[in-house]
């Protein structure tokens, strides 16, 4: 009975030994990148306007910069676009605007306003009523229904005149905060920096970002 | 006059073998939650929770299927032999929390029955990352299953030597099944080179240490424990 258990034993390790690392070597080199979408279906995008642009970090303390775009032509329409150095952990997200008198909370408000669903380095238009009244974004999840992050409040067009608003103080992304203090820049040398060739060659919804468009 | 079974023979070194068993199970859990809300702190408890067991239960496994071949390197590890079977219990168990926790999350909420969804939910297309993972994972706990229930002097006995031996050797089954459960599961979503690592770390360690032992020591020497064994019809651990 040894003897033919050990033969039993014999075989199964030569199977496993040589099957198992096979196809988890295979399994490995098998591996795709996560996919995402370049363009969302209609409805849930809107492509940014052409526009000038620069640098905002909004939400708190999760590690996602936005940048604010203003359009060349259109001086009213306002467009942002979330930059996730750490992409979040949520199932179907999107990025809402409400208005800031509303209390926050886990539920979406009745009010939001649906921007588009979350994809990195995508940009959503914001709607009108944000380029002039205090609003943030929030960061929801539509399977989880729970809001997930939600940004400090701005004003779009009021951020553009404030330098030294708190805002630009702290939540800017640390790689960006860094460069900015090292070459001592302002609001709008961070404009500059944003425009750089790096920066302009960054896609958005599939095109390249426009190039500098100073105000 | 019949034989009168215990559940456990308890003794001193058993007692201590389970302190340090469960002791050991309980700082992975604690330092792999603690870890993983560290590093990931957007992870959802749930998740967090999936994972350690899982984890856990699948570093047991390694461990359980080296201390063999690691006691015929060194006597030291014998120590690690004894009452194996309750490593080998509590590996089920783990496996089990991992499995209710999935089922409840993934694969509960809707009108199919949530085993069935376990099956009919992913449809393969052809790539490693449609494989579906699940159903590897749950035919290992099956196996598992069996072997955990079958833990004790009384199947021992009654299955006979041969038959109960060969329902355990179906942990090499399992084994392969639960590699392939997260190669083509967690692997797939989780680009880390230090995930892939560890689990081909693992892989080698099992396959090829136990194998080239198999081949290179006498019968004698390798299955002697075995034979003693089966041929008094009781374990030793």
């Amino acid at each position: 009975m040894t003897l033919a258990l050990r033969k039993r034993h014999r075989r199964l390790f030569a199977v496993l030994g040589v099957a198992l690392p096979v196809v988890f070597v295979a399994g490995i080199a098998a591996r795709k990148p996560i996919p995402t979408m370049a363009i969302l279906p209609n409805g849930l995008s809107q492509s940014p306007s052409r526009s000038s642009e620069m640098v905002r970090d909004f939400l708190g303390t999760y590690p996602l910069g936005v940048r604010l775009f203003r359009d060349a032509e259109s001086q009213a329409a306002w467009s942002v676009q979330i930059i996730a150095r750490f992409p979040p952990v949520g199932p179907d997200l999107l990025v809402y605007w409400i208005p800031a008198t509303q209390t926050l909370s886990r539920n979406l408000p009745d009010d939001a306003r649906l921007l588009g669903a979350f994809v990195p380095e995508m940009a959503f238009a914001l709607p009108p009523e944000s380029v002039s009244n205090r609003g943030r974004l929030l960061l929801y999840s539509l399977a989880n229904q729970e809001v997930l992050e939600a940004s400090n409040d701005f004003v779009a067009a009021a951020t553009t005149a404030r330098a030294d608003s708190p805002l630009l103080a702290f939540n800017i992304l640390p790689a960006t905060l860094e460069a900015a203090r090292s070459r001592t820049l302002g609001w709008n040398a961070m404009h500059q920096l944003d425009a750089s060739p790096r920066r302009a060659a960054a896609p958005i919804c599939g095109q390249p970002l426009p190039r500098d468009q100073e105000e | 006059m019949g034989v009168q079974y215990t559940s456990v023979q308890w003794n001193r070194q058993k007692k201590l073998y389970d302190a340090v068993l469960v002791s050991g199970v309980a700082a992975f859990l604690v330092v792999f939650s603690g870890l993983t809300k560290l590093l990931f702190p957007r992870v959802t408890d749930e998740i967090m929770l999936i994972r350690a067991f899982g984890a856990g239960a699948f570093l047991l496994l390694h461990i359980i299927l080296c201390i063999g071949p690691l006691c015929r390197l060194n006597s030291r590890f014998l120590p690690l032999l004894y009452n194996r079977r309750h490593a080998g219990v509590m590996c089920f168990l783990l496996g089990l929390i991992h499995a209710v926790l999935v089922i409840v999350t993934y694969h509960a909420g809707s009108d199919t029955n949530p085993i069935l969804s376990i099956f009919v939910s992913g449809t393969f297309a052809g790539t490693a990352g449609t494989v579906p993972f699940h159903a590897f994972g749950f035919i290992a706990l099956v196996i598992l299953f069996l072997m955990a229930a079958t833990s004790h002097d009384f199947w021992l006995a009654n299955l006979t030597a041969p038959m109960w031996k060969a329902l355990h050797m179906a942990v090499y089954v399992a084994y392969a099944l639960l590699v392939l459960h997260v190669t083509f599961g967690v692997l797939q979503g989780e680009g880390s080179p230090v995930y892939v690592g560890a689990v081909a770390l693992g892989v080698v360690a099992v396959t090829r240490r136990c194998k080239s032992l198999a081949e290179a020591l006498p019968p004698s020497v390798v299955w002697r424990g075995l034979a003693m064994n089966c041929e008094t019809g009781r374990a030793t651990a």
